[in-house]
């Protein structure tokens, strides 16, 4: 077998080797994934080598390093070696080109060569070696070799790999780097200002009494120095032409570092919008399970002050500016967008997240996003807002699990005023949570071994609850006796007589004060209903 | 302006709009006891497209208030109008009118009910408070918000009611413990003592008190139910508002 072939072969092996795939999937997300777990615990370690070995080569410049220092520099530059050679290996896939080009060859029926594949791969890694991060940590490497001396300046480039591990440095070069163009207009024109002034002092100041210009080098760091308002004063001019020369270099001077600091505060402020939604979404990123909340208006607000206050995860998303503005000014989460995009809806985490709010005043856009919600999540919960009556129905189409219509909602509340002016407050109360008696659900958890028993093994009264009525989930057996409703698919059976035996799964809907529903909860090991594990039947959109 | 106001009905709904028309449905068979009062040509058309009892007249105006029976034979009224300084504006001259009347506003904003109870309206209702609250509800007591909307709340029988004591009551003088709920499919959710105060004093922490005249019962049950509960004690039905 020629080495060609063992080379195929030992590809293919490495293509089937399930192993092989894991370790190489591992250290991809471990160097390469911004998203995994074990990023800032690697970044951190990283940063942590670099500075400590850093410090240790500037203490090795004037002074001999211990011997323990000296094998803790090699251990570190074994590291940073180790890395070096994984991010080369998971780069690409070398055995993957063989393959190809040997399955190519096959088909065509011509003779497989190493050389075009073998090239191929090699390319490709030097693809990877001459990126200027690449460069970086090879240079990164360099000091350890302490017998040229030279090379100990590359200490500097082990400094410059800390922008591997920090997304601050990054975004300050990305900055700069989109300004290219003017900085380059700028590098030009100072270059042509100091050549011009450097020249015109080196003819008037050479040679004249008492000058300190002795070289065309001498003038260039001197119209240098003055340019940038600097002025050591270790070389002044004498001559009054050298003088006049001074002073148009100084006011041109002023000119220049004006500009250049506007460039710089400009390239920001452009980029600080973009930076700060970078943030929200490496946020979102980083919890799972959170809330999108689409739409800031009035309802919006009611909505996250309340989530707020429960120590929820959400983040608030709006086109409108300033209400953005106002979402950040109560320390949420915000960022101002059209939550109709989908390319938004999955940087805010869609999949990841637990449910989505469509609160805007628009029910094209609540539509809308619904619609996108359920194509991008289809085991998300979404509540969506409906201004109108007869969009309830075409937001539950959409995928909406829940709807709610203001004016409705408040017209259902005022119509309860009629018959009962005096009883009205405290049921007005039960609906906003301003009184203290408020309704909750308790589920029968199979542990609790209530399931099968009649109502009455339960003291209501004891725990100073009310008991308002029994849910029972679809597919259980039905009840007799008490007057049942329908919720849906569920049954709701009003003021069960004390016989009423439970089942597993059934939710008992109380009145009472909070704390007593946590008392007669832990008396009786239940909890409250159990946040859905698996997705909701849908209705085909 | 039509010779309508001849119609005498002891509820108003001012405003047209999408407010008001959802407080209509709402109200089930008292929907037959209701006037709306709109002066907007878009709402108009709606509400006679709905065979509904309409006034258009101008209720910036104390006389055109006293037509519809505001301080005669108005009971209540409900402020739906558009704008929350309108329904202000409306409150305030309703309350001069008459100082027992019932009135219900709706509000957009948290100043504006604030606004609106200063003006002397009874109720205030912050529709995008109570909208925002439902969702949080929804959020985390799905089934609880599903169950009241399907029942209390919804078209179904049961409802809520409050049963005044009247002196000749057979409940006068009894003791809480002593009603005999068990006797009707009935939820006894609490008591209103408006000697003490008015606000309703949930049953199980009411303790062991004596109705007196005046003293509500608020019960929840199947509509029937609490007609047969009223009879059987005779006991007077709510005050004749409703």
């Amino acid at each position: 077998m020629t080495l060609a072939h063992k080379l195929v072969e030992f590809s293919y092996r490495l293509e089937e080797s399930v192993r092989y795939r894991r370790v190489k999937a591992f250290f991809h997300d471990l160097l390469e994934n911004p998203r995994s777990p074990w990023r800032a615990p690697f970044d951190v370690t990283m940063m942590v080598l670099v500075l400590s070995s850093v410090a240790l080569l500037i203490y090795g410049v004037k002074n001999p390093l211990p011997g323990w220092a000296v094998a803790y520099e090699r251990g570190v530059v074994t590291v940073f070696i180790l890395e070096y050679l994984l991010r080369l290996w998971v780069y690409n896939d070398s055995h993957r080109i063989f393959i190809e080009h040997y399955e190519r060859a096959q088909f065509l029926g011509h003779p497989f060569r190493l050389g075009p594949p073998l090239r191929e791969a090699l390319r490709k890694k030097w693809d990877y070696a001459t990126q200027p991060l690449a460069i970086i940590d090879l240079l990164a490497i360099l000091p350890d070799f302490r017998s040229v001396r030279l090379l100990r300046i590359f200490l500097l480039f082990r400094l410059f790999k800390l922008m591997r591990y920090t997304r601050s440095i990054n975004e300050f070069t990305g900055v700069l780097g989109q300004k290219r163009t003017e900085l380059l207009t700028l590098v030009i024109f100072l270059a042509f200002v100091v050549f011009a002034s450097a020249t015109a002092i080196y003819i008037f100041e050479v040679g004249t009494e008492g000058s300190h210009i002795r070289h065309l080098f001498d003038a260039v760091y001197w119209a240098l120095v003055t340019l940038t308002t600097v002025g050591y004063g270790d070389i002044v001019p004498h001559t009054p032409q050298g003088r006049v020369v001074a002073m148009v270099l100084i006011i041109t001077g002023i000119g220049v570092i004006s500009f250049f600091t506007s460039i710089i505060v400009s390239a920001f402020s452009e980029k600080l919008p973009e930076v700060n939604a970078q943030r929200v979404f490496n946020e979102v990123e980083r919890r799972a399970h959170h809330t999108i909340l689409c739409g800031f208006g009035r309802i919006g607000q009611v909505v996250a002050r309340n989530l707020h206050a429960a120590r929820e995860r959400f983040v608030v998303v709006d086109t409108d500016p300033e209400r953005v503005r106002v979402a950040k000014s109560l320390g949420y989460l915000a960022l101002e967008g059209n939550p109709q995009e989908n390319a938004l809806l999955e940087r805010l985490n869609i999949q990841g997240a637990e449910r989505i709010l469509c609160l805007t005043g628009d029910d094209v856009a609540n539509v809308y996003m619904t619609l996108s919600a359920r194509q991008l999540n289809p085991r998300i919960e979404i509540i969506a807002r409906a201004n109108r009556r007869e969009n309830k129905i075409k937001l539950q189409r959409a995928g909406a699990d829940h709807t709610v219509a203001p004016y409705e909602t408040a017209g259902q509340v005022a119509a309860q005023f009629v018959g009962q002016p005096v009883a009205f407050e405290a049921f007005y109360g039960l609906l906003t949570d301003e009184a203290q008696v408020g309704a909750d659900a308790i589920r029968i958890t199979a542990e609790s071994s209530l399931a099968g028993q009649p109502l009455a093994t339960l003291d209501f009264a004891r725990h100073k609850l009310i008991l308002f009525g029994v849910v029972r989930e679809a597919g259980r057996p039905p009840a007799r006796g008490p007057r049942s409703y329908r919720l849906r698919e569920r049954q709701f059976y009003f003021n069960p007589a004390p016989d009423f035996r439970l089942e597993t799964d059934d939710l008992l809907i109380v009145f009472g004060h909070a704390h007593s529903i946590a008392h007669f909860k832990e008396q009786y090991a239940l909890r409250g209903p159990r946040r859905r594990a698996t997705p909701p039947p849908r209705r085909a959109a | 302006m039509t010779g309508e106001h001849a119609i005498r009905k002891p509820i108003v709904i001012f405003g047209g709009g999408r407010q008001g028309l959802s407080i209509l449905k709402w109200l089930g068979n008292r929907a037959k006891d209701v006037l709306f009062v709109t002066q907007k040509a878009r709402e108009i058309e709606e509400i006679e497209s709905l065979h509904l009892d309409l006034v258009t007249l101008d209720f910036h105006r104390d006389e055109s208030l006293r037509e519809v029976g505001i301080g005669q034979w108005v009971k209540m009224i409900f402020c739906a109008l558009e704008e929350d300084s309108e329904n202000v504006f409306l409150t305030l001259s309703a309350r001069a009118l008459d100082p027992r009347l019932a009135i219900l506003c709706i509000a957009e904003t948290h100043e504006a009910s604030q606004k609106m109870l200063a003006a002397g309206a009874t109720t205030v209702i912050d529709s995008h408070e109570i909208a925002g609250k439902r969702i949080n509800e929804l959020i985390h007591r799905p089934t609880v918000v599903e169950a009241l909307e399907q029942t209390v709340l919804g078209e179904s029988d049961l409802m809520l009611a409050e049963i005044r004591i009247e002196r000749d009551s057979r409940l006068n003088g009894v003791h809480l413990s002593e009603v005999p709920m068990a006797d009707y499919n009935l939820i006894l959710f609490g008591v209103v003592d408006l000697e003490q105060s008015d606000r309703l004093i949930f049953r199980p922490l009411a303790g062991e008190r004596r109705l007196d005249p005046g003293d509500y019962l608020v019960v929840i049950g199947p509509e029937a139910e609490i007609e047969r509960f009223k009879q059987d004690l005779s006991l007077g039905a709510g005050p004749p508002v409703a």
